[in-house]
């Protein structure tokens, strides 16, 4: 113990830290890196199971008859679609559905404006610069007997699946179908909201504003005239077709939120009972469930989940609940051709049991956990067995902050890193000491050579290049809104004047080191290592901090960030140096991971240049779609990139474009002195 | 004449007995039983039961308005006594489950909020009205098997202007404002168990007459149901010179035949209350049902048995039809019992909503645990009326209100002005907040309430069990007087029972509507987290305080290296990390007494070192003087 007691075991820790410094961060980076790939492994994770004894999912008997009414409904629906291609929402006509069970139905009509114009609207639209999106969302609640409106569950869907311009039809008459079922029976103790939204995230965040009066300048909507209570959970239903093979159950939601596990498992466990395959990701459990093919798939869902989760955008409307507190899953139901199928029976009978079981919840879902990675649908790794590799990761980082942060003192030649500063302060102490003795420097060693006439680093140094870096990152936040208006002014597409304004901004920032040279800012090595000690710890704090809010985010910057920023130094191999900054720079990292993400999913390849035209094409509206969902849905990732990692970046970049040209003037200074 | 004594007093006992008798029978009551049944246009039927019992008591001889209730007839004895023994003036009961949905099925006779609602104005004479109402609580909750010896201060408020009395509140009756005590549980249950001490009140109980309806599992079975019982003095004749008790049991249920029955509205005494009428009960002065057959223009329904009797009324140009079946000329002989049998020849076909022309709307905005807001929607729907309101908002102490943030507005972002405004501030654990607004609603209009509340953290013991269920807010209460009484289901008690409202033509209709209950979330420790806690604060503790509190007291001395590294894992330790080389620095603190033995002691100890310097700071100043000697 006694770190604090004890200078001597003090000492002896640093002097570790700093004489073992690069294995010791090798061993922590490879260990944490090894760790963390491991718990994807069967044996290192753990089965997942109900916290939360209320919900007694599938004790229930199904009761559902209705699916004739579902096929009725989706058809009557894609006829009529068919008369009127992509035209809105068929509102009467869906009102009159829900009305006709008898439900209280109501509409909510409102204007989205969208301060940066998405692709697709500003082609229609030209050059208006923001666009209004109007659009109508029907919802009908079904009122529990004898309960006072004080619960509610929602079943959502969304009238299209905008990616892929598909009509939900299916989804709406399996939800008919489910609401005929509901309002037979007399057992409900929570309303039932059911749910259609038109425009997809937009519409369902238009919904739950207006639900909860959060009102946010960029929405106009008309009151809802009628309301149940608090919202306990929610799922929402994507059906591609009216037999599915399998339900591709999404999770990511709004800025890396995850429902409660709970429902997870709640959801995966009667569709097991109803025998429908449930995929993560479109990926199948493997099985068998142990050896290198099980781990390789394992590894492969989990890569995926965190893929999506450091995105911070919902891939489902469920993603929106999340952040009031509602847990909610997306199931999209997928026929894939060649596999068994099962229709629209299977499936009521499943959300059936789910509602059944929502229905029993006595208190909101909270048991179970919030933070977790699943490898396969049946397995969890929890927080507490991902943070402890992280840590590991980000314990290079500490390291080499300590290292530096006690080398500074010791002289220049070449001792960057705390590693050869046992040696070289002999040396340096026998050159300059004046006369005590060899042994008392080697006694003393780095303390000895700290009261010596190497100054310590200018600590003042560091607020010009951090303030730099922040005002880089911060124009670099603001871009997308002042571009998007200088590009009007010039009649450029406020798409690609967007996208200019953060490219263009991040490869300006890329000359700062020039100016701040120029300006001469730094000085002596051990301001170097100072900008580097400090940057390091910054890095350390940014890292944390984004992975308590969205881990998946936070692992991945870890990962690639941490081992180049911790190798940086300024002066030698700047060119190698520098692609290996680029690399790791927020638009290399994105470039990287959405290559990765490719890798991972597209299973055709049509050789190099196609493929980087598409992965370049994805990139282009990952940055747009990350800056307009900023605006619209608040998700936080462009702001944290722009404000928090990318500044941090700028600064190790300066690291290694620093010259180090000021020992002379140091020299200058001890020659006055001696 | 030995024998003419006792005679003597015989004849004497049993003239006084005969007096008394008749000051008993003097005491004349009466009992009467109704049931309105409404089918609404949204398929739900509406069944009202009111059974009433009036006692004229003879007020004046308790002096003031204070009265003995004694000699029981029809009166319920078990109530009785309690409103003698706490000198309740009057009592409103509700126990209801469910929420009465305005906006579908217009306005209740009797407004009630979702859970159990109490308020009682106290006699005149009451000097501690906290202590009588803590009695009254605790022995109504005996009486009726309800939780509502959980109202304490923290749930009970004296509001000045939505509760009024009902009845007389002049001469005898007049009372202080103080004396009016009111409070909510808006979470309690409620089912057979109250229904059962409820019934037993009646003078027939469930045997005969239109009580042996009740079937606990059919009425509780239902959308809807709520249970009340409702005592007043009111006046006993129009010259108003004496007065009268009233007891007002009333029960109402809203059943929802197209759930059930394939979209049909189709309604029978049979299928919802298991059972058909067989007579009145004897006690009934009078014993009626009545079928509103309004919505019947179009015979879109039959409508079985006849009834005995169709009324036509009319109160300011709204028509009412209603078919009556008075049980006492009902030929019970004839019919096996009466089953009053509504078919309808269509579904129902769902139209738009024809919501009344006043209503409201309540809920939650805002999320997260910190803050949170409660915004009602104040519909007038009239297109040229004015209407004035009093809106009474209650709030539990753990949601402290912020009364700047109070907010009225219409949609349109107008300012309303409130006409008066009445605060109490609630204080932690002891009293609620509770607001009353007096507000002109705008005609044809939506005006919003809006105010935002802080969520207070309890303390770990305030939780319920289950504290992530969340926390009831009761019912903010509207009252006001309509002008229009369109969309009224049963105007205002002018006189006693059903039958005065339904056939009475009044120029004022005063109304009373509930808003919904609100379940928010207070911020909720995870309670398996004390575990957690107590482990990441002792190793905490372990760890900084324990290095703290040895670097702060421990005592440094010199020690011999050689002696105290003799042998032992530490020394072998200390060798492999280097620092067995006589070079290490914990020779700085070596006994003075060994120093020569070491070359390297003299440097250590010159001045002009500033690192030894620091170090020696650490020691104590007994061991520095030493040394200092020795350095001499």
């Amino acid at each position: 113990m006694g770190l604090l007691s004890d200078p001597k075991s003090r000492e002896r820790f640093s002097r570790i830290a700093a004489k073992y410094n690069s294995p010791l961060c090798v061993l922590a980076y490879v260990v944490g890196v090894v760790w963390f790939l491991a718990l994807a492994y069967k044996p290192f994770n753990h089965r997942t199971y109900f916290s939360e004894n209320a919900l007694l999912p599938g004790l229930v008997e199904g009761k559902f008859r209705t699916e004739n009414v579902a096929t009725r409904i989706s058809q009557a629906m894609k006829d009529i679609k068919d008369v009127n291609k992509d035209g809105p929402m068929p509102v009467a006509w869906i009102v009159n559905q829900f009305r006709g069970l008898g439900l209280d139905t109501y509409t909510q009509e409102y204007i989205q404006t969208i301060p940066v114009p998405s692709a697709r609207q500003s082609e229609e639209q030209g050059k208006e610069m923001f666009v209004q999106l109007n659009g109508t969302n029907v919802y009908a609640i079904l009122r529990a007997p004898r309960t006072a409106s004080t619960e509610a569950i929602v079943l959502s869907a969304p009238y299209k699946h905008y990616l892929n311009m598909d009509h939900n039809n299916h989804a709406f008459g399996l939800m008919i179908a489910l609401a005929s079922h509901f309002r037979k029976s007399s057992y409900w103790s929570k309303d039932i909201i059911f749910l259609l939204v038109d425009y997809d995230e937009i519409g369902m965040e238009a919904w739950l504003q207006e639900y909860h009066y959060t009102k946010s300048p960029l929405l106009k909507s008309s009151p809802l005239h009628g309301r149940s209570g608090s919202i306990q959970a929610a799922i929402n239903l994507e059906l591609h077709s009216d037999q599915v093979s399998h339900f591709n159950v999404k999770l990511e939601g709004l800025n890396g939120l995850l429902p409660n596990l709970d429902l997870v498992n709640l959801v995966v466990q009667l569709c097991g009972r109803e025998r429908i395959t449930v995929k993560l990701h479109q990926q199948r459990d493997p099985f068998p469930s142990e050896g290198w093919p099980a781990f390789q798939q394992n590894l492969k869902t989990m890569s995926l989940m965190m893929l999506h989760q450091a995105t911070g955008m919902p891939n489902g409307l469920h993603g929106l609940f999340l952040r009031y507190h509602i847990e909610a899953v997306t199931l999209e139901g997928v026929l894939e051709p060649g596999r068994s199928s099962t229709g629209f029976y299977r499936m009521g009978r499943v959300l059936e049991g789910v509602f059944r079981s929502l229905n029993n919840l006595l208190e909101r879902f909270h048991q179970s956990f919030f933070f977790y990675l699943l490898p396969a649908s049946d397995r969890y790794v929890s927080i507490g067995m991902y943070m402890p590799p992280f840590g590991l990761i980000l314990l290079v980082t500490a390291l080499k902050a300590i290292a530096l942060y006690i080398s500074i003192g010791t002289p220049d030649p070449d001792p960057w890193d705390g590693a050869e500063n046992v040696v070289i302060e002999h040396i340096q102490s026998r050159k300059t000491g004046d006369g005590q003795g060899d042994n008392t420097d080697s006694k003393r060693g780095v303390t000895k050579i700290r009261t010596q006439n190497y100054s310590d680093g200018d600590v003042w140094s560091l607020v010009p290049v951090v303030s730099c870096c922040q005002v880089a990152g911060f124009i670099a936040s603001i871009s997308p809104m002042v571009m998007t208006g200088l590009g009007h002014l010039f009649g450029t597409r406020p798409y690609q004047a967007l996208i200019t304004g953060a490219t263009g901004m991040f490869f300006a920032s890329l000359f700062m080191p020039k100016c701040i040279t120029r300006n001469r800012l730094a000085c002596t090595v051990n301001t170097l290592r100072l900008w580097k000690c400090a940057a390091l710890v910054l890095q350390a704090i940014i890292l944390a901090a984004t992975a308590a809010a969205n881990f998946s985010l936070g692992m991945l910057l870890a990962v690639t960030m941490v081992p180049v920023c911790a190798m940086v130094r300024p002066g030698k191999l700047r060119f190698l140096q520098a692609v290996l900054m680029l690399l790791v720079s927020p638009l290399g990292l994105l470039i990287i991971y959405t290559g990765l993400y490719l890798l991972l999913t597209e299973t055709e390849y049509h050789g190099v240049v196609p493929s980087a035209m598409h992965l370049c094409t994805i990139v282009y509206y990952n940055i747009l779609s990350g800056v307009i969902h900023g605006y619209v849905l608040g998700t936080w990732q462009y702001t944290l990139l722009a404000l928090a990692v990318f500044p941090n970046w700028l600064f190790f970049w300066c690291i290694v474009f620093k010259k180090r040209d000021v020992p002379v003037v140091e020299n200058k200074e001890e020659k006055k002195t001696s | 004449m030995a024998e003419r004594g006792p005679t003597l007093l015989f004849s004497v006992f049993f003239c006084l007995l005969c007096y008394v008798f008749h000051t008993v029978a003097s005491t004349k009551d009466e009992y009467s039983e109704e049931l309105l049944i409404i089918p609404f246009r949204s398929g739900q039927v509406y069944s009202h039961f009111e059974f009433t019992t009036l006692w004229d008591v003879d007020f004046a001889q308790g002096g003031g308005g204070r009265y003995k209730l004694q000699h029981f007839r029809l009166f319920p004895r078990a109530l009785g006594q309690v409103m003698t023994e706490y000198r309740v003036q009057e009592m409103h009961l509700t126990l209801t489950q469910g929420m009465w949905q305005q906006d579908k099925w217009g306005y209740p006779v009797t407004s009630a909020a979702p859970g159990a609602e109490l308020w009682a104005w106290f006699q005149q004479e009451v000097d501690d009205v906290d202590q009588a109402w803590f009695g009254l609580t605790n022995a109504l909750s005996g009486l009726f098997c309800a939780s509502l010896n959980f109202i304490d201060s923290t749930s009970t408020a004296t509001p000045h202007l939505s509760f009024r009395p009902q009845g007389l509140a002049e001469g005898l009756f007049s009372t202080k404002p103080s004396h009016l005590q009111y409070a909510t549980l808006p979470r309690e249950n409620v089912c057979t168990e109250n229904l059962t001490p409820w019934k037993k009140l009646l003078p027939c109980s469930t045997r005969t007459g239109l009580a042996a309806l009740f079937h606990a599992g059919q009425l509780y079975n239902t959308q809807y149901s709520s249970l009340g019982v409702h005592l007043r003095p009111v006046c006993r004749n129009d010259s108003c010179r004496d007065a009268s008790l009233e007891l007002r049991q009333v029960l109402s249920t809203v059943a929802d035949p197209p759930a059930t029955l394939n979209g049909k509205q189709d309604w029978s005494m049979k299928r919802y209350f298991s059972r058909s009428l067989s007579g009145p009960c004897p006690m009934a002065v009078t014993s009626r049902v009545y079928v509103d057959v309004t919505t019947n223009q179009t015979s879109s329904f039959t409508l079985k048995p006849e009834p005995t009797e169709l009324k036509l009324t009319n109160y300011q140009g709204y028509n009412r039809k209603l078919a009556v079946y008075d049980l006492w000329s009902f030929p019970f002989h004839k019919e096996h019992g009466l089953n009053v049998d509504m078919k309808w020849k269509k579904e129902v076909s769902y139209k738009e909503l024809f919501p009344p022309r006043l209503y409201v709307h309540r809920f939650v905005t805002g999320y997260g645990q910190e803050h949170g807001g409660i915004m009602s929607l104040l519909y007038n729907r009239h297109p040229y009326l004015e209407q004035q309101i009093i809106y009474m908002e209650l709030l539990p102490w753990f949601t402290r209100m912020y009364l700047h943030t109070l907010k009225v507005e219409t949609t349109e972002g107008n300012l309303v002005q409130p006409l008066l405004t009445r605060y109490t501030p609630g204080r932690d654990r002891q009293n609620p907040y509770l607001l009353e607004i007096v507000l002109t609603l705008p005609p044809d209009s939506t005006t919003r309430i809006s105010f935002s509340f802080e969520r207070a953290f309890l303390k770990w013991t305030e939780y319920p069990p289950d504290a992530n269920h969340g926390f009831y807010i009761s019912s903010a209460v509207l009252t006001t007087i309509l002008r229009q009484a369109d969309n009224f289901t049963v105007p205002p008690h002018m006189g006693s029972g059903l039958q005065s409202g339904l056939f009475h033509s009044s120029t004022e209709f005063p109304l009373r509507l509930h808003t919904e209950t609100l379940l928010i979330s207070l911020p909720t420790p995870d309670f398996s987290m004390p575990y957690n806690v107590i482990c990441l604060t002792c190793t905490v503790i372990a760890i900084a305080f324990g290095s703290l509190h040895n670097l702060t007291t421990r005592r440094f001395q010199y020690t011999d290296l050689k002696k105290a590294n003799s042998g032992g894992m530490r020394a072998w330790l200390a060798q492999l990390f280097g620092r067995g080389k006589h070079a290490t620095s914990e020779d700085k603190l070596r006994e003075p007494g060994k120093e020569s033995e070491d070359p390297g002691e003299e440097s250590e100890t010159s001045e002009e070192n500033d690192y030894i310097g620091e170090q020696r700071e650490l020691v104590t100043p007994r061991v520095r003087a030493e040394s200092d000697k020795k350095d001499r």
